[in-house]
């Protein structure tokens, strides 16, 4: 297989695009995705100042790397969600990378705060994956508004947004459906978040990421076993297979014509957020699902 | 042909297979769910693959 652009031999095939690339050209392939995700969904711009959720995995250390060479102004937050058997790999990585690329780094430990997650794991009866996505939220956002950053850039990929969004139409879950996309404003307290990746999948971040020679953390969660997206994620692969293309597809066709009907339906359904009582961030209850869980450990 | 399949580096030996692509179909993959490196290089589903060859086969799907 030739290179598309340049036709020396290809190093990556990309049915969905019905193209291949050579390392080289793959590098500008995926620097113009980005950028045009940028550009089409207005994400950001140089002047703002991004705060980049690094978990260690190849996303996450392909997004800083990436929007690094682009010139954007950013920083990394890892949280350490102090679990014995992946939590200190995963933060050797985003250590080791950020050291490497001379990017500023926040770390927030979960046992100083309170909050480890087998602790939590081991009071609670449904699985810990939501509960930890709860707090992992709570605190990067809390992480950004607290310290001036205007953005909170995450390393969400397409197959993360597709498996998401079926999984969404599924429940029909219209408050989740209203709130999806690379784009969610700041507002109420919340900072604006981005997903710059939205157009790339995860076989071209982990080709983008051997190529530019990022040493990416391959240890997965523990808890993480059994999760609804892997499922949803292996169906989507065999649509992709028979259909190149049509994860793209299906999830611009919900931005353009979905996404802005079920985000009205939220709307009229009167979802209203209010200042948590014990924290003062934004919640639609009286007390966040994060402080809640806060109760329960010092509860026991 | 010794194949790594990682992130386990689980070691497996293949015969009778002479491209990347009937490579990733015996071992139930789609070409789309793995890198394929030999000798630090990326190979596309088209290309040979040789019996004294000592393939990467780096499963791309993150979970958790």
């Amino acid at each position: 297989m030739k290179c598309t652009r340049c036709r020396e031999t290809a190093a990556v095939s990309l049915p969905s695009h019905t193209a291949g690339f050579c390392s080289q050209c793959f590098l500008v392939f995926i620097e113009r995705q980005i950028q045009k995700a940028i550009k089409d969904k207005k994400l950001f711009t140089m002047e703002d100042r991004i705060i980049i959720a690094l978990s260690g995995g190849k996303d996450s250390l392909a997004l800083a790397w990436q929007l690094k060479k682009m010139g954007y102004d950013i920083a990394g937050l890892h949280i350490d969600l102090a679990i014995p058997q992946s939590s200190p790999i995963a933060r050797d990585h985003v250590e080791r990378f950020c050291r490497d690329r001379d990017i500023r780094l926040f770390v927030l430990e979960m046992d100083k705060l309170g909050m480890p997650i087998p602790e939590i794991r081991k009071k609670i009866k449904r699985p810990v994956c939501s509960v930890c996505g709860k707090i992992k939220r709570h605190y990067f956002n809390k992480f950004a508004v607290d310290n001036g950053f205007t953005v909170l850039a995450t390393g969400h990929n397409l197959d993360d947004e597709v498996a998401r969004l079926l999984s969404n139409v599924f429940r029909w879950d219209a408050a989740y459906l209203g709130d999806q996309g690379p784009l969610l404003p700041a507002e109420n307290g919340f900072v604006r978040k981005v997903k710059p990746l939205y157009r790339l999948s995860e076989f071209e971040t982990a080709n983008f990421c051997f190529i530019a020679e990022i040493d990416y953390g391959f240890s997965p969660c523990p808890y993480s076993k059994g999760a609804s997206f892997t499922f949803y994620k292996t169906l989507l692969d065999e649509l992709e297979q028979r259909q190149p293309g049509s994860k793209l597809s299906f999830y611009e066709g919900f931005l353009k014509r979905g996404q802005k009907a079920f985000a009205q339906m939220d709307i009229k359904e009167g979802r209203t957020l209010s200042p948590c009582k014990k924290c003062g961030f934004p919640t639609s209850a009286d007390t966040c699902g994060v402080c809640r869980i806060r109760l329960m450990l010092e509860n026991g | 042909m010794q194949i790594i399949i990682q992130p386990e580096n689980k070691i497996e030996n293949a015969s009778r297979v002479k491209t990347v692509m009937g490579l990733l179909k015996k071992l139930g993959l789609k070409d789309t769910q793995a890198l394929v490196i030999r000798d630090n290089q990326l190979l596309t589903p088209d290309q040979r693959i040789y019996q004294d060859d000592r393939i990467i086969v780096r499963l791309v799907a993150s979970r958790g």
